[in-house]
């Protein structure tokens, strides 16, 4: 229920300040993406389900804010949470740049897709010039603002939704170490 | 690999990721089939998340205000002395022009034009949000069908066309700029008379141009020529100013020729618009 509630305002707080607060302060027309940073995040740090949930919402909501036809940026951001939520595996608590790589690849990923199906089925050839004038500026700017951003939300989902480290990370040697050493004392 | 933990509720999520893919995918096949199912799930969200967005830009511009404040005020005096010489300067321009605008009066009635361009009632509109992703230039303003706002009424900004109403809530209005790539506005040439289409062009915005083309091949168009909405158009008021020409050269068939444009209106800094309120339909069957 917590966890409902945190990612439903995570995700309306983003989308606001997208359009709003970040739009006045864009960077060579570019605004950061913060939406795509809450879908990577929730599906880095839990799991591929939560992961998929709220990348479709994410996504969801840009669908009914830009007008077009629903379920668009809906399947994307899911598929882009499931895939960080493989990612899980990897989660350390307080890492920033294994993230940071996989919010610049997934905004990368919403880039080319946003080319190749809003200007290369009509036929706009003219890739390199999208990638010099959006891709790099927005790419650029997300992974900056994510410094921030991303951490802002590792804090919350650490301590609202109490996750413990020692639950997460169970493919570190440590881990195994432990649950074993554990397993033997109650033997 | 495999020490990965098997979900308490039983089922591989990769097979709930193929259940919402299908889902999805009808959900895209059955909006684009159905958009009017949709729209009052679309409006009414929308519509919660526009009084939001109205907050944000007041706070915004109250602390704009603030800032403004802190101006220093030798900076604000040598301001107002430039603006005093611009004004005394364009005084003396308007008392020609109003001259002119007399004589052009004249002969507009002894030709029987006087209905040509009429005086457009307008309605003035925040922009709140704008659209984030980069590749299109839409944008939302604060007043929606609650105030009179219909799909196709034409935006201006100060001067010159900012775009047109896409879609109409009842809070809220989504408008798309000229500069976007999907928008074309049949336009004329005032001082030759040609007429041409203004595409909107993402790829060369960043040099404060969008396209002109289809110009008639043996336009004598020159650079600096002011563009103005023409009556051909089907959505778009005549006499709107769009911008001024640039860089005519013939098309790479020979067949027309095309230009850049570079728009009067500041997209990058707009804050207010105003919604001209009259329908083309309107103005041309005279209701």
């Amino acid at each position: 229920m917590l966890a409902f509630l945190l990612f439903t305002i995570e995700i309306i707080v983003s989308y606001l300040l997208q359009n709003t607060v970040f739009a006045a302060l864009s960077i060579a027309n570019a605004v950061p993406d913060l939406l795509v940073i809450v879908a990577v995040a929730a599906g880095y740090q839990n799991s591929r389900l939560r992961g998929m949930a709220v990348g479709f919402f994410c996504g969801l909501i840009l669908d009914i804010g830009s007008g077009g036809i629903l379920g668009v940026y809906a399947l994307f951001y899911m598929i882009i949470g499931y895939i960080c939520g493989h990612f899980h595996n990897y989660y350390v608590q307080h890492d920033i740049f294994f993230p940071l790589m996989l919010i610049a690849f997934s905004e990368l990923a919403v880039c080319a897709a946003n080319y190749v199906f809003g200007f290369l089925i009509r036929g706009d050839l003219r890739l390199m010039v999208y990638v010099k004038t959006i891709f790099v500026p927005r790419i650029l700017y997300t992974v900056i603002i994510s410094l921030v951003y991303y951490i802002l939300l590792d804090i919350l989902y650490e301590r609202i939704l109490n996750r413990k480290a020692e639950d997460e990370a169970f493919l570190t040697p440590e881990s195994i170490l432990a649950e074993d050493a554990r397993k033997e004392s109650v033997m | 690999m495999n020490s990965r933990k098997k979900p308490s509720y039983g089922i591989e999520p990769k097979y709930i990721l193929m259940l919402c893919i299908m889902l999805c995918l009808c959900l895209i096949l059955f909006s684009y089939r159905f958009p009017k199912v949709f729209d009052p799930i679309r409006k009414g969200l929308n519509s919660c998340l526009v009084p939001m967005q109205k907050g944000i830009h007041v706070i915004g511009g109250q602390i704009d205000e603030l800032s403004a404040k802190f101006d220093d005020i030798d900076e604000l005096r040598a301001e107002n002395e430039a603006l005093q010489r611009e004004l005394t300067e364009l005084r003396d321009k308007n008392e020609m022009l109003e001259q002119d605008l007399y004589d052009m009066e004249l002969y507009k009635q002894l030709l029987e034009l006087d209905k040509s361009y009429p005086e457009y009632k307008k309605v003035g509109a925040n922009i709140i949000a704008r659209d984030s992703s980069g590749f299109y230039a839409t944008f939302t303003i604060d007043k929606g069908s609650k105030n009179g706002m219909k799909v196709d009424m034409n935006v201006l900004a100060d001067n010159g066309l900012v775009g047109i109403i896409t879609e109409v809530g009842p809070n809220y209005s989504i408008v798309r700029s000229i500069i976007d790539d999907n928008s074309y506005v049949s336009a004329t040439i005032m001082k030759t008379g040609d007429n041409c289409i203004v595409c909107g062009s993402l790829a060369l915005l960043n040099k404060g141009f969008i396209r002109v083309r289809d110009i008639t091949i043996n336009s004598q168009a020159k650079s600096n020529y002011k563009v103005y909405t023409s009556d051909l158009s089907e959505k778009y008021l005549p006499g709107l100013l769009i911008g001024y020409l640039s860089n005519i050269t013939n098309e790479a068939d020979g067949m027309t020729k095309v230009a850049y444009l570079t728009p009067v209106v500041d997209f990058e800094h707009l804050q207010t618009v105003l919604v001209i309120t009259q329908l083309k339909e309107n103005v041309v069957t005279g209701n």
